[in-house]
């Protein structure tokens, strides 16, 4: 999901998400394993452009499709930045882009697809807080919304220091997704972050709540890397 | 509702500014700094791979030799290099560009 963190101004960071999957349905057991690569530089102190691409393998029912999934375009403006003490803040942006149609059997759309949407996110001492609503139009299919939130606990250390060089985080995220034509989705992932000073690594377990319409999941493992170069 | 997005694109696109926080002009009158550890008390450095983001704003400044950042106070310990100087507006402008806000700047005796 997306939080309302940006890149300094001029700065980079890459984000590369790799998915391992099973559903239920569509056919007896489908696995579908992706990559997601991120990109995201800072225009501005407060505007960032990201750049997303998916790839993805499935195989299912005998048969197995792999290609490339999509490319989203975003831009992130930030409207809102309290910064209430040395770690604290609460951060608001709102997303506007576009994605791009991948290839015919493992795409998501088949047309150009615009994204709106907004993104918070609150750091009070170990706590952290995110939110994100999004809509995205699909031409000749239902639209999509999404409502996700997550929560952040700082497991260690409990206070920085000055050679504090990392921290270790506990994530929980509820993720749902709901379509025009009623299609739903809610999912919970819970995992493990590390951050260091211009790295991160993290690895999660997603476990459906509750579907209907949408391929029905049965577990899905994340692990993703990102770099502050 | 698309028409909504295109307005919100152009918008963006024209970099229009919504922060209402963000600094107007500056500050008045910017005193130099000058000595070779300068401490910057900044807010809302949230992580250390955030805090990052300062680190690379900072050593954008001619002279900036090292930064060292405790998250736990926001304490930012700069050291500059022999002879060097740097204003107020140019702490106060990188920690903005960096996404965050300067709340203290104060001279330091080398260690």
């Amino acid at each position: 999901m997306d939080a309302a963190t940006h890149p300094a101004q001029g700065q980079s960071y890459v984000r590369v998400l790799g998915y391992a999957a099973e559903y239920d349905d569509p056919g007896p057991e489908t696995r579908r394993q992706s990559m997601g690569l991120k990109l995201a530089h800072g225009l501005r102190s407060s505007t960032a452009l990201v750049v997303e691409s998916e790839w993805a393998r499935r195989e299912g029912g005998g048969e197995t499709d792999s290609g490339f999934v999509r490319a989203g375009l975003l831009l992130k403006q930030r409207f809102l930045r309290r910064d209430l003490g040395p770690l604290d803040t609460w951060r608001a942006s709102v997303l506007a882009g576009a994605d791009l149609p991948g290839d015919e059997m493992v795409r998501e759309a088949a047309h150009v697809s615009p994204r709106l949407g907004v993104a918070t996110t609150a750091i009070l001492g170990r706590h952290g807080l995110n939110g994100q609503i999004d809509w995205t139009g699909r031409t000749g299919e239902d639209d999509r919304f999404r409502l996700n939130g997550s929560y952040l606990y700082r497991l260690a250390p409990a206070t920085y220091a000055v050679d504090s060089r990392g921290a270790w985080y506990a994530v929980a995220e509820w993720l749902n997704e709901v379509t025009t034509g009623g299609d739903l989705r809610s999912d919970a992932v819970t995992g493990l972050l590390y951050e260091a000073r211009n790295w991160a690594a993290e690895v999660g377990l997603r476990l459906p709540l509750a579907q209907d319409g949408l391929p029905e999941l049965r577990q899905e493992v994340v692990v993703g890397l990102r770099w502050l170069p | 509702m698309k028409t909504i997005l295109i307005i919100v694109v152009l918008l963006l696109a024209g970099g229009v500014k919504l922060r209402a926080e963000e600094p107007e002009g500056g500050p008045p009158a910017p005193p130099q700094t000058d000595a070779s550890t300068v401490v910057l008390t900044v807010y809302g450095l949230s992580c250390p791979l955030c805090s990052n983001n300062l680190t690379g704003q900072l050593k954008r400044i001619p002279g900036v030799e090292q930064v060292e950042i405790d998250l736990n106070t926001g304490a930012v310990s700069v050291r500059l290099a022999e002879g060097r100087s740097v204003s107020r507006w140019q702490w106060l402008n990188a920690v903005e560009q960096a996404g965050f806000t300067l709340k203290d700047v104060r001279s330091a005796a080398s260690p």
